[in-house]
């Protein structure tokens, strides 16, 4: 690899970084108006469920596309959702949940000129009227678009590293 | 009578003023009696046929707290047994599902075939002198199984009627959804869990469609649609004669709205509306409902409109754990089961649109439930005590033409008690209430 290469890898990794810290941080800000503003029109927002499985059968750990899903959702979906916490009577999340999301490992997967697969490891806390509390810990898959000097989010699968989520509700975006 | 107010548990169920004790959601006493005398008697819901299509597939259930496999012997016929090996108590099986001939306890190797008889034991002959009798150390069986249109439900008492009988009128319900088509369960379960009283989960499902419009507001508002392909966003004033409700001895029930006039039916979800066929398996009275929210006592919710199987398991009284799995139509195409799998997707589960409300208000309920002082004022239930007239014809076992009411809660209070004040199933089934008259 020479070197301008590897100076263009380390810029697109720090773009990347910075994109999706920020992007992190417009949801932990509930400035969820915004942060709708970086999907794209063809987004595919999926969470599937998970199931344990003995050794030599993970390939039916997770379910598949079509399958049962904790999220199954497009930009239409994902906009419903944020309606939903601006109606006045989202009782699950009036009042709001405090979330901070954690994101680490993003490592660059793949890209051509228009796409970067990213992946990374997540944490998401969230804490809830006095004392309730969740955690939330994964990796996603996502797929960023480029769109000027930003990206789009084209493509966000997240698997949970739980099977039965100790949550009495998941109001809250990955 | 077991419904006499003196005996133990029908007091704290007032049916004629409509009132119910907060304690019987929180109490740990009252919760260990729950135990032997509903999850110990009743039927429960298991698992679907076509989870465990093939011989020796198996899926790991609970029935009550207890951790159950229920699973196909080589010859394809159906078992369950309780996962807790007979020499230490530990499970045999520490994994969902999957399809296997033995389980093996991970402490000593004590092997059990998919009949759950054990088979080896190491050590057999040297350690144990070859005096331990194996056929008296398989795994405990559940005393009964059997099945209805593809659900599978199994009882721990040898005493417990008949499937058929216990579900009784239930069977004309669950056919709502069941002569529809022919149905098949979507492969995985979504699982959760809350800090709730499993009853309040259940009376939400026999009869509570006062929630709806307001538990639910911001969903509809939202413009999100649920998934049984009758496009109406609509939000209207609740309409009492919009529909009807119905309960069973042993306290299963269900309330169901009629379709609207306006509502559209070009949907591909909608598409077996108009099959004659469906149509006159249903019969004009079910074929006008537009969706039933369906309870099989003690906790198995059935949605006939998006076509979910949602168990509410209790992991002590103020705990459930929801298992939630999606029937499909064998027969549909690709395209209208992926839009039937996504529309539950988004609608049932923690993150569905509709569910994430529920969620915080049964664990509200409960937590409401706690206070020594707060159990001195009973929660009110009382909403058309008093007017729940069974209208009896030939359309349907005895109905009450009302969707908005809370009889069908009310009357699963009174079957809660009269499961809790009986000795047995016999006393259970010679002195029960047929519902009747007016509630």
């Amino acid at each position: 690899m020479i070197a301008s290469d590897r100076a263009a890898l380390r810029d697109l990794q720090y773009d990347v970084e910075q994109f999706l810290y920020r992007e992190a941080d417009l949801i932990d800000e509930r400035r969820f108006d915004d942060w709708l503003k970086l999907l794209a029109d063809d987004l595919e927002y999926w969470m599937p469920v998970r199931s344990t499985r003995a050794l030599g059968d993970e390939g039916n750990e997770f379910a598949k596309p079509g399958e049962s899903a904790l999220f199954d959702d497009d930009k239409e979906s994902m906009h419903q959702r944020v309606r939903k916490l601006h109606t006045g009577y989202s009782w699950a999340e009036d009042p709001p949940s405090r979330t901070r999301h954690v994101v680490s490992n993003v490592r660059i997967e793949s890209m051509t000129n228009d796409l970067v697969e990213v992946r990374c490891n997540f944490m998401l806390y969230r804490s809830r009227l006095a004392a309730d509390e969740d955690l939330w810990v994964g990796r996603r898959e996502d797929r960023l678009r480029r769109n000027g000097e930003s990206f789009l989010i084209a493509r966000r699968h997240i698997y949970l590293d739980q099977v039965s989520l100790s949550s009495k509700n998941l109001s809250v975006f990955f | 009578m077991l419904a006499d107010r003196s005996i133990a548990y029908a007091r704290y169920v007032d049916r004629s003023r409509g009132l119910v004790n907060r304690k019987i959601f929180v109490d740990p006493e009252i919760y260990q009696v729950e135990r032997e005398n509903i999850f110990g008697r009743c039927w429960l819901y298991l698992t679907h046929e076509t989870q465990i299509a093939k011989p020796h597939d198996f899926v790991n259930v609970f029935m009550g707290e207890e951790p159950v496999i229920v699973c196909r012997d080589g010859d394809g016929a159906v078992h369950a047994f309780i996962n807790s090996c007979r020499h230490r108590g530990n499970k045999v099986c520490r994994v969902d599902a999957g399809n296997t001939k033995a389980f093996v306890c991970p402490y000593h190797g004590w092997t059990f075939d998919t009949r759950g008889d054990l088979q080896g034991v190491p050590g057999h002959r040297d350690l144990y002198f070859g005096e331990l009798d194996r056929a008296d150390w398989g795994l405990v069986k559940v005393a009964q199984i059997a099945s209805y249109r593809g659900l599978i439900f199994g009882t721990f008492d040898p005493e417990a009627p008949s499937l058929e009988e216990y579900l009784g009128d239930m069977r004309w319900g669950l056919d709502l959804l069941f002569d529809q088509g022919d149905f098949e369960a979507v492969p995985n379960i979504t699982r959760w869990s809350m800090d709730v009283n499993w009853k309040f989960a259940s009376d939400n499902a026999i009869g509570d469609m006062y929630h709806g419009a307001w538990s639910h507001r911001s969903a509809m508002l939202a413009g999100h649609i649920s998934g049984n392909g009758t496009r109406s966003a609509s939000i209207k004033p609740p309409q009492r004669d919009n529909g009807f409700t119905m309960v069973t001895a042993y306290g299963h029930g269900f309330n169901a709205n009629y379709l609207e006039a306006a509502a559209q039916l070009d949907t591909p979800l909608a598409a077996w509306r108009k099959d004659p066929a469906a149509r006159a398996r249903l019969g004009e009275l079910r074929s006008r409902v537009n969706r039933a929210n369906m309870l099989v006592f003690p906790n198995l919710f059935v949605n006939s409109g998006s076509r979910e199987l949602m168990l509410r398991n209790p992991f002590g009284p103020e705990r459930i754990e929801i298992w939630k799995t999606i029937l499909v139509d064998k027969n549909m195409p690709p395209e209208t089961r992926r839009q039937q799998v996504r529309a539950s997707n988004r609608h049932f589960g923690p993150a569905g649109m509709f569910e994430q409300d529920d969620g915080e208000n049964w664990d509200q309920s409960t937590a409401g439930a706690r206070g020594n002082i707060s159990q001195r004022y009973d929660l009110n239930y009382s909403m058309g005590v008093g007017h729940g007239t069974f209208v009896e014809d030939e359309q349907s076992p005895p109905r009450i033409e009302s969707l908005y009411n809370e009889n069908a809660q009310l009357w699963m209070y009174h079957v809660w008690a009269e499961f809790m004040d009986a000795e047995s199933w016999p006393q259970l089934r010679a002195e029960h209430d047929e519902p009747r008259g007016v509630l």
